[in-house]
């Protein structure tokens, strides 16, 4: 015990003196945190599940050495896709608890953190002398400036991604709202954003409804507050939703809700309009990069007439950009259609 | 009726026997009294009696009948046990406790009717609580409650009564009361065992005394028969007076222990 | 006086489906009495979707809670006498910590609900089965079955954390969350058609034999000198009231309190004789569940979870009822 202890002090010590040789950066993190990054970073661990992708939209994923991923905690969960981009998914995957001892191994040069998750352990590695950025992305705002934050400590090429995200999502959400400038308020897609479960529905605090209202649709479910909402049948009936969107994990498929009787009266269903968003690698109705995505797919959907965008080509694009993926036919099929 | 016990032999644990080869009976309008120091095998006696336990070895007999060959209702409809007074849990009335003893009578889904509580009357009378049987069972005192739980057993139609210990918990006032109820009981024809710690209530009010040792019965007989010195003093260890009254009454009393 | 006590359990047991009728009439969707009554009798002229509302959300909803309040009720009284002791709940021998554990294994394993029904049944079955099968070696006394209880829901406790230490954060943490707090949202026809079969059997078994539960109040050897069966009556009554509260905690999820505060509120409406005690206890049980659920499903636009209401009820209504009797003791000395 004695020994681990001066043998961390001695490399802690080295550590220090090395690093002042190299050139610091000093960010602010979306915990109004100020933290001195020493640069290069080569070695990067990422808690914060969704942060996890903004690496990879950054081309900075070989740097990764230990990452969360947001809904997979095993290998087994993981989708075939995500063994294309990131061959060490194996290694690196990991899950649970980050437990210190554990940090202080692999001697990362920054820890990527969700502040409201996991604000006692950022405390106490930032006490330990690592960097940590801890992020609170509630906002498509926020999430520009979590990339660009990121971004920072990379330098180059990722400030070059960072800030080309930052256009395309502007110029998508501008496209959007210029197609709908003719359309009246009272013909506005009135949506129902459910979540795992079919009464399950995204509250009006949640990044959903935000994208809801970038892709020009309004959420029923507004007036709710917090998180995931549980609510009767009643409530829905009373709301009749124009558009039922099912996001792209959960058990619930659009069937469920087709083939239901009790579900038959909404005007949803009897319209035919129940989709769920597709999926290829992150979920993109929460804050990663491809919520991008979810604005256009969204749109695309809520205004099939009005709206310009070619989501193909979007799609496209955004996976060879960010993720330096080509697609193929059938996966740019399965990811285009409503 | 007729209670006889038959060499009965009951142990807990096996090896050590908690009743030796007991033997005894009791006869209609007959009140007897069992006494022995604590621990002596009185309580597991009587449930042996009651056909709550089986004994080991030996029988009980009813009537010169097995009881084992009575189903579990059919002994009580004959043999009425009267527990110690003890803090019930509800608080029921008078009423629905002696009501209660009507359950040999009942079937699984069955419900009292009329017949029922007209037997439940007739008990509560016998015992001289009619009165009193809106009564919360746990507003009543120590004699009244011993009193109810007599009649209940007269409610379950028994005509032989198992008393275990009636007398404790009880002022004197209280215990006369309840012994004055049973030598009633008995004039009418009841058989009545009773297990006791007072020697002087079995020279009082019982009709036949059996001393119990260790779980073997080392005599029976009338009451004065039975409780001489001698025989008190191997039962509890400690030496007794037997006294005279000028009324012929008897008494015992531990001798001179100052 | 015992006139009295007689005529008020009538009332009680009658107001009952007046509730019940009432309940069918409140909701987030307002309908017009005339249109609900329509829609009962099954008369035309009323609109589809108040005729769906109607007959599809609202009437299987308040059934449930109606069978749930009253299978509660009924053997929280049941085992509260099986037991001789007031302070026992529907849920004493692990039947809740079981069904809980099933219904988590089953929402990792992402089954329908009909899945997490049946696992959370036959879990809730699973650890009663232990704590009986404990309770038959050493001897079957209620001590020993009380103390089994504990144990085994001390385990299903901690089984339960395992589960939700191993879920997904996003989906599937969430749902058990969710589902522990109890709640009738899902509540349909399909769902709950198990529930009612068990609540009839069951309950009609329980108030069958109400009176013979007066008997086993008292001690094992008095019961039996008087001629009752007293192992075999216990186990029949402790199956009966498991699965009664096992079929309500599979659809209902965790609904605490009504098993062990509405049986003092019956014993102090009408005394302590299981004879009117059980009836009064499943009404009132009934009753009060629908009254909850109501607002469950009424009171805001998102559902509460009715585990919450029943605790926030139960809670200042149990202090109070433990005040009286403490109050009710100290007279009687």
């Amino acid at each position: 015990m004695k020994r681990g202890m001066l043998c961390f002090l001695s490399v802690c010590t080295i550590a220090s003196l090395l690093s002042l040789a190299a050139p610091i950066i000093e960010v602010t993190d979306q915990m109004d945190q100020t933290v001195a990054v020493s640069t290069p970073v080569e070695r990067i661990v990422s808690v914060y599940g969704m942060g996890t992708y903004y690496l990879y939209a950054l081309g900075a994923s070989d740097r990764l050495v230990r990452a969360w991923y947001v809904g997979v905690k095993t290998i087994a969960q993981a989708p075939e896709e995500m063994f294309r981009f990131e061959p060490h998914l194996e290694e690196l995957l990991t899950s649970g608890d980050p437990s210190i001892e554990e940090m202080i191994a692999l001697d990362p040069d920054l820890i990527l953190v969700d502040g409201s998750r996991h604000g006692a352990f950022a405390e106490q590695m930032l006490d330990l002398g690592v960097p940590v950025l801890q992020f609170c992305v509630e906002t498509p705002e926020r999430l520009q400036e979590a990339l660009l934050l990121v971004a920072e400590t990379l330098g180059g090429e990722a400030q070059r991604r960072a800030a080309l995200f930052g256009e395309s999502y502007h110029r998508i959400t501008a496209t959007v709202a210029e197609d709908l400038a003719l359309l009246a308020a009272a013909d506005r897609a009135r949506v129902l954003f459910i979540g795992t479960d079919l009464l399950r529905v995204a509250s009006g605090d949640m990044y959903q409804t935000l994208l809801l209202e970038a892709a020009g649709g309004s959420s029923v479910s507004a007036e709710l507050s917090g998180s995931w909402n549980e609510v009767s049948m009643e409530q829905v009936l009373l709301w009749n939703p124009d558009v039922i969107i099912i996001p792209p994990y959960g058990p619930v498929q659009p069937s469920d809700i087709l083939d239901d009787p009790v579900w038959q009266s909404v005007a949803a269903v009897r319209d035919g309009r129940v989709h769920r968003m597709p999926r290829y690698i992150a979920p993109m109705d929460t804050p990663v990069p491809e919520s991008l995505l979810g604005v256009a797919w969204l749109a695309s959907v809520l205004y099939p007439e009005q709206v310009s965008i070619d989501l193909a080509s979007e799609v496209h694009a955004f996976y060879a950009t960010y993720y330096g993926m080509p697609l193929s036919e059938e996966e740019l099929e399965a990811l285009t259609r409503r | 009726m007729r209670i006889d016990a038959d060499r009965l032999s009951y142990a807990y644990v096996r090896g050590r026997d908690v009743l030796r080869k007991v033997s005894f009976s009791v006869g209609a309008g007959q009140v007897a009294f069992l006494l022995g120091a604590n621990g002596c095998g009185k309580t597991t006696l009587v449930e042996c009696l009651a056909g709550i336990r089986t004994p080991r070895s030996g029988k009980v007999l009813l009537d010169g009948r097995s009881l084992e060959q009575y189903a579990l209702r059919e002994r009580a409809r004959r043999i009425g046990l009267v527990p110690q007074i003890h803090e019930p849990v509800y608080a029921y009335t008078v009423f629905d406790i002696v009501l209660m003893g009507r359950s040999p009578h009942l079937g699984l889904f069955a419900r009292p009717g009329r017949r029922d509580r007209m037997e439940v009357r007739r008990a509560l009378e016998a015992v001289g609580l009619w009165m009193l049987r809106h009564r919360p069972y746990t507003q009543t005192s120590g004699g009244e409650r011993q009193l109810a739980l007599i009649a209940r057993g007269l409610a379950q139609g028994a005509t032989c009564l198992l008393m275990d210990e009636p007398a404790a918990h009880l002022d004197p006032r209280h215990q006369h009361d309840v012994f004055r109820v049973v030598t009633q009981l008995a004039s009418d024809g009841f058989t009545v065992l009773v297990t006791s710690h007072h020697p002087n209530n079995a020279l009082l009010y019982g009709d036949s005394a059996i001393l119990m040792i260790d779980g073997a019965v080392v005599a029976q007989g009338s009451p004065e028969s039975v409780l001489t010195a001698e025989h008190l003093e191997a039962t509890y260890g400690m030496p007794f007076e037997l006294i005279h009254g000028p009324n012929g009454s008897k008494a015992v009393l531990p001798k001179a222990p100052r | 006086m015992t006139g009295r006590r007689e005529s008020s359990a009538w009332i009680l047991v009658a107001l009952a489906p007046v509730v019940f009728l009432a309940a069918l009439l409140v909701g987030r969707f307002g309908i017009r009495f005339t249109d609900t009554f329509r829609a009962l009798l099954g008369l035309g002229g009323v609109e589809d979707v108040f005729r769906a509302l109607v007959l599809q959300v609202r009437l299987p909803r308040v059934l449930a809670a109606a069978c749930i309040g009253a299978n509660l009720a009924a053997s929280g009284a049941a085992f509260q006498g099986l037991f001789r002791n007031p302070l026992v709940d529907s849920r004493i021998l692990g039947v809740s910590s079981g069904a809980a554990f099933g219904a988590a294994v089953a929402l990792l394993a992402s089954a329908g609900w009909l899945g997490v029904q049946v696992s959370a049944f036959a879990f809730a079955l699973v650890a009663v089965g232990i704590v009986c099968t404990i309770g038959s070696r050493l001897g079957s006394s209620p001590l020993v079955l009380v103390i089994g209880g504990v144990l085994v829901s001390a385990l299903f406790n901690a089984l339960l954390g395992l589960t939700k230490y191993v879920a997904d954060p996003l989906s599937t943490l969430p749902a058990i969350t969710y589902w522990l707090l109890g709640g009738l949202s899902t509540a349909r026809w399909a769902s709950i058609i198990p529930l009612l079969a068990v609540t009839v059997l069951g309950v009609t078994f329980l108030v069958a034999v109400r009176w013979r539960l007066n008997v086993l109040t008292l001690s094992d050897a008095e019961a039996t000198a008087m001629g009752v069966r007293v192992r075999g009556f216990r186990w029949a009554v402790i199956l009966v009231g498991t699965v009664l509260v096992a079929a309500s905690v599979a659809v209902g999820g965790m609904i605490g309190w009504i098993g062990l505060v509405v049986p003092h509120l019956a014993r102090a409406w009408v005394g302590p004789d299981h004879g009117r005690m059980i009836p009064v206890s499943i009404a009132v049980g009934a009753i009060i569940l629908m009254v909850l659920d109501s607002v469950a499903r009424s009171a805001m636009a998102s559902e509460i979870p009715l585990g919450i209401l029943t605790g926030l009820i139960g809670v200042p209504a149990f202090f109070l009822l433990f005040v009286r009797f403490l109050s009710q003791r100290e007279s009687t000395r």
